[in-house]
């Protein structure tokens, strides 16, 4: 079966008049299978979000794609790409409180997305609104649907976005960051919900974060992004038990659970570089505690070194 | 896939979305304004009356004009509108006088007040309304387009606008409309207020366009600013993601940028008031800008003091409504007053 989002070679260039002035996503390839759920995983301002958006057809303004993403054999990169968003594909973002249109009741505007995919009375349409905030487990859905979002709560917010999602039953769900602006009880309760819809319906999700307990959690396999590049990929056990990149290593290191009580907190040194224009070797070398000469000239590509596990570091010995 | 097998909205839960009541205390918060607004007037007429006293002149010589007059007449003159009487009294008669609906004689016009303003209110009403209309038929999908199309050929030209419209001055705009549309090119009559039904509004439409330009100015630099905010907003993003066409997006963003324009529109209708005088002293339209002016120079108090009032009354009316359209618009501010 081929895969359901199949990107190829995806690159970002930000263009002020005429002339690029950074290029934030520089080749990424990533397939997701149907029914998989699959987490994009990277330091802030490494791409995860603008890769969702692409896939999505909904780059900023001065953006422009090129490459391929091709979700069920339809162009995202097309100028109609915006009728399969909210039908094939949604997005439930980071911060519930602003996602919500203020000065419209939440059933208002689940109702807006209804009415634009379906053509349904207005009695269906109530029904169906219903129905979705019943299945993310809104206490009471009728009084969900007639408030306002200043009047609910962040996590309940978040499920009414995630109706808002499923509404019209896409196949490909991207999670930006679900859970990053909610308190850690009710981010674990939404990543429950999560798992038990997808289960349910069982649609494809594209879940960035940038918590690798999360990914441990709930994904099947995991790309590592850094500086608009994939540089490890591969089943979620199998890449964080025996990581092949520095970096992924470094990510680990960092987690609190991981860390070596007779060493100080092993960070990653550094920052990510802010503008990618005109770097040659690798985007890491910089960072990366194993550098050698070679990683300054050459860029590696992304390659397989065992059953779908791959990376990018010139390091690695590949069969 | 079980996903798609499961069309479960056929099994209605047949609940419709029940809007809950939402009593608002409205009612205090108009007697608080009502109850605020009468003050104001109150101080404001005092000011206006000291002041008019204060200003050099003397209302008897500008009655009696160059003719001779005897002391028997000026004092006749005096009595009959209590100029011979203290400053406070004057006042409080005037205020007895207008709390029982009688806003008193125009000395200059030899006529009620009443009578003087109603001839004259039909003129600036509609010279104000019909350059409201013009600034926000305009100005509104100007600032719009401009917003959604930011950076375009269509926004620089908003903004070369906004900026023409903001700097020049009223009655420099009334010239040159006067000198390009009714003298150059004679399409518009040159001054006065004309015979009454269409062939006044045809009087009015330079004046009006003259008001209109800074007015228009205002509300286009309002709405660009505030749609720019709120297609930047998470929102939007987010109803464009679900796949709401970008007209109805446009639309969304205008309902939620129409909070600021209120505010800010009803902000500068007060502007207007200056800026009436002006263009009907530019064209020659006998309404209560060139009324107010009269009478000030004259000190006809009684006029001035009623003129001032109206204006008071209609500003703060105004901002009522702007607040009213306010928590009309925005749930937010709902619950607020609803809270308290
Ligand atoms: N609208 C924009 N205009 C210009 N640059 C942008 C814009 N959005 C993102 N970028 C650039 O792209 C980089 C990656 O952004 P993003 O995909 O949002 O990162 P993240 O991985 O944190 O989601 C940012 O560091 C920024 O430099
Ligand atoms: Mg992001």
């Amino acid at each position: 079966m081929s895969a359901l989002l199949s990107v190829k070679d995806l690159r970002i260039d930000f263009v002020d008049r005429g002339r690029v002035t950074n290029t934030p996503v520089r080749g990424i390839d990533l397939e997701v299978g149907h029914g998989e759920i699959i987490g994009v995983v990277g330091e802030s301002g490494c791409g995860k979000t603008l890769t969702g958006l692409a896939v999505l057809g909904l780059l900023p303004g001065g953006a422009t794609a090129t490459g391929s993403v091709l979700l069920d054999g339809g162009d995202q990169l097309a100028p109609n790409a915006a009728n399969r968003r909210g039908e094939d594909v949604s997005i439930v973002f980071q911060n519930p409180g602003t996602a919500f249109n203020p000065v419209f009741t939440i059933g208002a505007q689940l109702r807006n997305v209804v009415r634009r995919h379906r053509d349904f009375t207005k009695r269906e349409e109530d029904a169906h609104i219903l129905n979705y905030l019943t299945l993310v487990q809104l206490p009471d859905p009728a009084r969900a649907a007639a408030s306002y979002p200043h009047e609910l709560s962040g996590g309940m917010l978040q499920r009414a976005m995630i109706a808002m999602a499923l509404l019209c039953e896409p196949k490909l769900l991207i999670l930006d960051e679900p859970t990053t602006a909610l308190d850690v009880t009710v981010a674990k309760q939404i990543l429950e919900l999560v798992l038990d819809l997808q289960r349910q319906f069982g649609f494809s999700v594209l879940l960035i974060t940038h918590n690798l307990g999360i990914v441990h959690d709930i994904c099947d396999r995991v790309a590592v992004l850094y500086a608009g590049r994939v540089i490890e990929l591969g089943e979620t056990a199998e890449v964080l038990k025996s990581p092949k990149h520095p970096y992924t290593q470094g990510l680990l290191d960092a987690l609190p659970g991981n860390r070596d009580p007779n060493m100080p907190l092993a960070a990653i040194r550094g920052t990510v570089p802010s503008n990618l224009l005109g770097i040659t070797g690798c985007a890491f070398a910089d960072r990366c505690p194993l550098v050698i000469d070679e990683c300054r000239r050459i860029d590696p590509a992304l390659l397989e070194s065992t059953n779908g596990h791959a990376d990018a570091c010139i390091r690695t010995v590949r069969a | 896939m079980a996903h798609h097998a499961s069309r479960r909205w056929l099994e209605v839960i047949p609940n419709p979305i029940a809007r809950a009541s939402r009593a608002r205390p409205l009612g205090r918060m108009l007697v608080v304004r009502v109850l605020g607004t009468l003050g104001i007037l109150l101080v404001l007429s005092i000011i206006v009356f000291s002041m008019l006293h204060l200003a050099p002149g003397d209302i008897v010589k500008n009655l009696l004009g160059n003719r001779p007059s005897s002391p028997d007449a000026v004092a006749a003159i005096r009595a009959q509108y209590h100029l011979d009487q203290p400053l406070y009294m004057q006042y409080l008669i005037w205020l007895g006088n207008t709390l029982t609906g009688d806003f008193g004689q125009s000395i200059r016009l030899q006529d009620s007040v009443a009578n003087v303003i109603g001839a004259r209110l039909g003129i600036t009403a509609s010279l104000s309304g019909l350059a409201f209309l013009l600034a926000v038929i305009v100005a509104i999908p100007l600032g719009v387009q401009s917003a959604v199309r930011s950076g375009s050929w269509i926004d620089r030209f908003a903004t070369g606008f906004g900026i023409v419209g903001l700097s020049a001055p009223t009655f420099a705009v009334g010239l040159l409309l006067l000198y390009g549309f009714a003298f150059y090119v004679p399409i518009f009559p040159v001054y006065g207020s004309g015979d009454g039904g269409l062939d006044t509004l045809w009087h009015l439409v330079l004046p009006a366009i003259t008001l209109a330009l800074g007015l228009g100015a205002i509300i286009l630099k309002l709405t660009r600013t505030a749609m720019l905010r709120e297609l930047e907003s998470d929102y939007v993003t987010f109803g464009r993601a679900r796949g709401l066409p970008d007209r109805q997006v446009h639309l969304i963003a205008l309902r939620n940028a129409a909070i600021p324009i209120v505010t800010g529109a009803s902000l500068v209708l007060t502007f207007l008031v200056g800026g009436t005088v002006l263009a009907e002293t530019t064209f020659a339209l006998p309404g209560l800008g060139t009324l107010l002016q009269g009478s000030v120079l004259f000190k006809d108090i009684a006029v001035v003091q009623a003129l001032t009032l109206l204006v008071a009354v209609t500003i703060a009316t105004i901002a009522l409504l702007a607040d009213l359209a306010y928590i009309f618009l925005d749930p937010r501010i709902r619950a607020k007053e609803g809270a308290q």
